[in-house]
């Protein structure tokens, strides 16, 4: 059965982030004035790599579970690892652990256990800030995107299949990223076919969409395109997704519109999980 | 051997996760034969310090004097402030610190034995939260298993204990408990999921698993013989890749 290798530090596996920094990023995310989808991007792709890092968190350090490499598209279409990792393409995830660009000191809400709230702070680190210039090169970042692939698939044939996550508001200006989507998911190791899911991150003020299964539904073409450039969630993700109470459908997408998809590395099997909100 | 305390005999196995260092195993176990009690706890791989916890929790079950109420789990609370005592306060990175703060998980099997009497059989209570398991046989024959009955239940997100006891940490199943008889040369058998998982498909399929634990008991260094028995299931048997614990009590 594909989509079934075991995640392991000798037979690791790889997300790939593409995010959007193109102009059009400067307008406001979901109905919100005072928030630009850049932003939302930033955070978006920030929330992302903290959770894949403490997923691989022990007490004794980061165990490499996964590669990650992060590819910009705007001006450039370029690795938009920072900081000591500039330049680098994909990088165990205990180097992206042990060198973000800094850490800030946010405060979240939690629950006192007496009916009341507390305000806790937590450290947020930060790989990535929001940038927004130039077009939208998403089928020059999606071949780009193979390119790390190929080399990853070559090196561990026999992982969990690599997943990419495209972050993006949906408007390429360099052509139809459909059929170079549907390259992107030919690739394949032993243990099945590159995934390719997708968050639209809309201007639109809509209720969050998270792994439809149909098109129907959705706002604009934009979301269209991209949910037919999503792959379909594999049966244990799927069982993963319906387990975490996401009302999936069979056939669901690895797609979702104004939401995040933080919850496909709560998904992921690396051993016994403990049932936790992530922020 | 105390007087409250039946005769018994009680052998251990274990092994890590195969890939892992040895001292990457976050299973647990424990056993006071004086005292006739027994526990197993298997350390959430996705928290940290989960081998603490789940040591702390085998460790506080069999010092339990019995004859408090079963459901109460006074011995919790110190066995939490050892475990907060052990890790707060450590230098650690970021994304250490932030897994600290979130707590260690484990799940909990423990069973307490009582000696017959003139008037009254021997009897024995167990507790679960989580997967791992407690196998009654009399006669090379599974008598019961709890908590769980079935190898197609076993998920990767059991309940668990929490080693900073929020209210969040709760179980949502809670605390399991179960109550039977003992008769003299009845086998009780604890394990962590992987194992116990194996042990139910096995019966399910009308294999005979207590003859591999025969043959192990029998070896002159079973604790080695384990080792490689357990990476042949794992090759064999689609014996679930993590760690293994097995206590045999004979009675």
């Amino acid at each position: 059965m594909p989509y079934a290798a075991e995640i392991t530090r000798t037979n690791p596996t790889c997300f790939i982030f593409l995010v959007d920094q193109s102009s059009s990023m400067l307008e406001p995310f979901g109905g919100q004035a005072n928030k630009q989808k850049s932003e939302g991007v930033a955070d978006a792709i920030n929330r992302l790599l903290q959770n894949l890092i403490l997923k691989c968190a022990k007490s004794d350090g980061i165990r490499d579970y996964f590669f990650v490499g992060v590819i910009g598209y705007g001006g450039r279409v370029v690795s938009a690892l920072g900081g000591n990792l500039a330049g680098q393409t994909l990088v165990p995830i205990s180097a992206i652990a042990n060198n973000p660009l800094r850490v800030e000191k946010r405060t979240r809400k939690v629950d006192d256990g007496a009916g009341g709230v507390l305000e806790q702070s937590f450290k947020f680190p930060i790989w990535f800030e929001s940038k927004a210039t130039g077009r939208t090169p998403m089928c020059e970042a999606l071949k780009l995107a193979k390119q790390y692939l190929e080399v990853f698939l070559g090196r561990f044939p026999t992982c969990y299949p690599p997943l990419v996550i495209n972050i993006t508001d949906g408007m390429a200006t360099d052509g139809d990223p459909l059929p170079i989507a549907k390259s992107l998911q030919q690739l394949a190791g032993n243990d099945g076919n590159v995934l390719l899911f997708n968050t639209h991150v809309s201007v639109t003020e809509v209720l969050p969409i998270e792994f439809p299964a149909k098109e129907d539904g959705l706002p604009d073409n934009f979301a269209k395109l991209l949910f037919r450039m999503s792959s379909v969630l594999p049966p244990r993700l799927f069982d993963a997704a319906r387990a975490d109470k996401f009302p999936v459908q069979p056939g669901a997408r690895g797609f979702v519109f104004n939401a995040d998809l933080v919850s496909v590395i709560r998904f992921l099997d690396i051993g016994t999980r403990v049932a936790q909100t992530v922020r | 051997m105390s007087t409250n305390a039946p005769e018994l005999r009680w052998h251990t196995f274990h092994t890590h996760k195969r890939g892992n260092a040895p001292d990457e195993y976050e299973d647990a176990f424990a056993g006071d034969p004086a005292k006739a009690r027994f526990a197993v706890a298997d350390g959430a791989s996705e928290s940290s310090f989960a081998a603490t916890w789940a040591k702390l929790l085998v460790e506080g079950f069999v010092a339990v004097t019995d004859g408090k109420p079963w459901h109460e789990l006074d011995w919790l609370t110190p066995q939490r402030q050892r475990w907060i005592a052990e890790v707060d306060g450590l230098p650690l990175p970021w994304y250490a610190e932030d897994k600290c703060e979130q707590g260690a998980y484990a799940t909990l099997l423990g069973v307490a034995f009582k000696p017959k009497t003139e008037a009254e059989p021997g009897t024995w209570r167990a507790l679960a939260v989580g997967d791992s398991c407690l196998f009654h046989l009399r006669a090379g024959q599974l008598r019961l298993s709890f908590p769980m009955t079935r190898a197609a239940d076993f998920g990767n997100q059991p309940d668990l204990l929490g080693s900073r006891g929020r209210p969040a940490d709760t179980p949502q199943q809670g605390i399991l408990c179960e109550r039977g008889k003992w008769r003299p040369g009845d086998r009780f058998l604890l394990m962590t999921d992987a194992l116990a998982e194996w042990m139910l498909r096995q019966t399910e399929q009308d294999h005979q698993p207590m003859a591999d634990i025969d043959r192990l008991l029998a070896e002159s260094t079973p604790q080695d013989t384990f080792i490689g028995w357990v990476e042949e299931r794992r090759e064999k048997d689609r014996l679930r890749n993590d760690d293994v614990t097995l206590l045999v009590i004979d009675l």
